[in-house]
């Protein structure tokens, strides 16, 4: 779970949108004008292909056709679910109609998007997904901070942190585990000081964002 | 002058024409002939315009007997008979208008009304006339019997054979149409019309009764030909024709040895009439459901098209679409100075929006409302499917069969859609017989049975022909896919779009019957429609 590259915000650059389409002619021209309007685009012509070749630490968005030879951009999603990459995935056809839009959508779609689309609308959406997977990942790299300092606890600090997240006292804890209250003490600023808090209250936050 | 008051001179007018025209053969004193056509024009009256004009009806019988009548009885006894004669004829047109029978007869049931009504009605009106004639002293009671019978059977026979030509309803401009184009046709029946009135005067000539007979054989031809109205054409002109014949030929037999024979042919064309136009009316039934069947295939195929189009179409557009705001990026100030390209390159964008709307409402316009999914009885579907394709099946020389259970759960489906589907799949199974050389004999079979599966309803239409070609049998659902030399290839594939929009499915296997088998299955409950 440790990837220092993960604990930083990503930057814009970085972020790609990856365009599975099996038409040549849309991958072509899509890549370009999405290129021209500063949105890095990776064109896959399958989406078997995409799945074989994802890595863990690409990051951006996936825009993909309905309809394709081979996977199909609903089992597409379905494979990503059961992978757990968690890819917003935004969905273009060329076939749109209610009940394949609702398919879609009910699969975890980000959105919906029926061909030929302008250019306005595809790249505020594409912008508003990789916005979305930005904030994903801060929130994960966030989680993921937190999860390295608790394991950094030992087992009674552990039992301690959560006798005051219950809301205990340092007497009836000391009490409790039979040791004295200055010890109890100690493990407390112990704790703080592994958890990088400076109140109580920051204490708080951190164990139940766990 | 109002309408009524035209109806009321016809009658008038034909009353008195046909009560003159038939005044042969009298009993002395009376009226009472063997052939009374004018009782046909009176129930006509009565049938097509309601009883309230038994009034004129008693009227024109009164003056008819005062006109035509060699030696009329007294008026006060003529004034009783009219109404007595009246009265009766409005109350069988009352019981006829109740069963519904005013306008024509169209079924072997109508025809069973009508001649039993016409029976009862002119009994009573022989029983009461010839009964006030004796007791005014006008008919000998030795004659009782015989003129009862003389005249119940000239009423009966003239009702019979006039009433049902006076109630045609006739569209003068379709008629019209119908004798331009099919003059050629017309031939025959006029052909038979001539036999009939050569035989008429041979009878008249050969004073022999016996050639009465050949007559029922162009009226029977004709009568199974055009129907009621055809046979009740002929009858009245044969009718007319045999009267002409006796009363022309000095010293013929008399028309009342006729009499019989007469009545027993009117009723006789009016029985096959009846079942000849109950036969043309449900076989154009069928054909008009065909009619609409195809149609609505048609439709459905043409929304295929449009949505199988629109796909296809798609992607350049989406690709030119692309290219030409990429163009519109790269043309930006300083790349290029020149105002008009970055003009151009926006019409260019704005048409290829243009265009895939154009699309886009082409496909909306054919997929039309979704489908109404109800309750249906499947069965029954592929009984009346079935059904339309009776006469292909027979020509095909296809043996069929149609099995499953009485009581087989009804599905979640679009009616409508299912006979669509349905349809397909049997047309499909006769092509394939029909591509065959005729010389290959073999056992030709279509089997329709159903069956229950967990929560679904799996009908399956198994044929005996060729089969599918195993390198077909993946694509066969493919638009544009077709084993046919004339088709389109677009059959199974609506037909499978059209079920799984109703949650259900459609799949090839092969038949036991050693051709295809094609299984339809259906949910008992709705589910979600899915597209893919």
């Amino acid at each position: 779970m440790s990837n220092p590259a993960r604990d930083e915000l990503p930057t814009d650059e970085h972020d790609t949108v990856f365009l599975i389409d099996d038409d040549p002619g849309v991958r072509d021209s899509l890549t370009l004008l999405l290129s021209l309007k500063g949105i890095r685009t990776q064109p896959f012509a399958t989406a078997e292909s995409f799945i074989e070749t994802y890595r863990p630490e690409w990051r951006g968005c996936v825009l993909t056709d309905l309809r394709m030879p081979g996977m199909t951009g609903l089992e597409l999603q379905a494979a990503l679910r059961e992978r757990q990459i968690e890819v917003p995935v935004v969905v273009l056809t060329a076939h749109g109609d209610v009940a394949t839009a609702r398919a879609a959508l009910k699969n975890g779609a980000f959105d919906f998007l029926e061909k030929p689309i302008d250019d306005a609308m595809l790249v505020d959406v594409l912008r508003n997904a990789l916005r979305v997977d930005r904030e994903r990942r801060g929130a994960a790299a966030a989680r993921a901070a937190t999860d390295r300092r608790l394991e950094r606890l030992t087992q009674r600090e552990r039992e301690i942190l959560a006798l005051v997240a219950a809301g205990h006292q340092n007497r009836e804890i000391a009490a409790q585990l039979g040791i004295s209250s200055r010890t109890v003490e100690v493990h407390k600023s112990r704790i703080m000081e592994k958890l990088e808090c400076h109140s109580l209250a920051e204490l708080m936050q951190v164990n139940r964002a766990h | 002058m109002p309408q009524s008051w035209r109806v009321g001179a016809a009658y008038v007018g034909l009353y008195l024409l046909l009560d003159w025209a038939s005044y042969v053969e009298p009993l002395p004193h009376t009226s009472i002939t063997p052939w009374n056509p004018n009782t046909g024009v009176v129930m006509a009256l009565l049938l097509a315009r309601g009883v309230l004009w038994a009034p004129l009806v008693a009227v024109s019988i009164f003056v008819g007997e005062l006109l035509v009548d060699q030696g009329p009885p007294p008026w006060p006894v003529l004034v009783l008979t009219s109404t007595y004669l009246a009265a009766i004829y409005a109350s069988a047109a009352w019981s006829l208008r109740r069963l519904g029978l005013e306008t024509s007869i169209r079924t072997p049931r109508d025809a069973a009304w009508f001649a039993g009504v016409v029976a009862v009605a002119s009994g009573a009106a022989a029983s009461g006339y010839i009964g006030m004639l004796i007791g005014a002293g006008q008919v000998q009671p030795g004659n009782t019997i015989a003129s009862i019978a003389c005249y119940w059977i000239g009423e009966f026979s003239g009702i019979i054979a006039l009433t049902p030509v006076l109630l045609l309803r006739v569209k003068r401009a379709a008629l019209w149409d119908g004798i331009q184009r099919s003059r050629r046709a017309l031939v025959l029946p006029a052909l038979g019309a001539l036999v009939g009135l050569g035989f008429a005067f041979a009878l008249a000539a050969a004073r022999d009764v016996r050639l009465f007979y050949p007559l029922f054989v162009p009226v029977t031809w004709i009568a199974l030909r055009y129907g009621v109205a055809g046979a009740m054409i002929s009858v009245s002109l044969v009718q007319a024709a045999l009267v002409a014949a006796l009363e022309l030929t000095p010293g013929s037999i008399r028309l009342f040895d006729v009499q019989f024979p007469l009545l027993a042919l009117g009723i006789t064309a009016l029985f096959l009439g009846a079942l000849a136009s109950q036969r043309d009316m449900a076989l154009r039934q069928v054909r008009d459901q065909d009619a609409v069947l195809q149609r609505s295939l048609r439709f459905a195929v043409a929304g295929q098209l449009a949505s199988a189009l629109t796909h296809e179409l798609n992607q350049p557009m989406t690709a030119l679409l692309s290219y030409v705001r990429a163009a519109e990026v790269l043309t930006e100030p300083p790349a290029s100075s020149d105002p008009r390209l970055t003009d151009t390159l926006q019409k260019a964008g704005k048409e290829a929006l243009r265009a895939a709307a154009v699309l886009r409402r082409l496909r909306e316009f054919y997929r039309g409302e979704g489908a109404r999914l109800e309750p249906t009885d499947a069965l029954a579907v592929c009984t009346r499917v079935a059904g339309v394709l009776r006469e292909r099946m027979r020509r095909s020389a296809v043996d069929f069969k149609l099995s499953g259970r009485e009581s087989l759960p009804r599905v979640m489906v679009d009616r409508t859609q299912l006979e669509i589907v349905v349809h397909n799949l049997l047309s499909n199974a006769l092509d394939a017989f029909d591509a065959l050389p005729p010389q290959r004999v073999q056992p030709r079979r279509i089997e329709i049975s159903a069956e229950t599966r967990d929560a679904d309803v799996l009908i399956a239409v198994d044929d005996s022909g060729p089969g599918v070609a195993a390198s077909l049998t993946e694509r066969l659902f493919e638009p544009f896919v077709t084993s046919k030399t004339t088709g389109m290839g677009l059959g199974l594939s609506l037909s499978r779009t059209l079920l799984r929009h109703q949650g259900g499915e459609l799949y090839c296997e092969p038949s036991r019957l050693g051709g295809a088998r094609f299984v339809i299955r259906l949910a008992m409950r709705p589910t979600a429609q899915t597209n893919l």
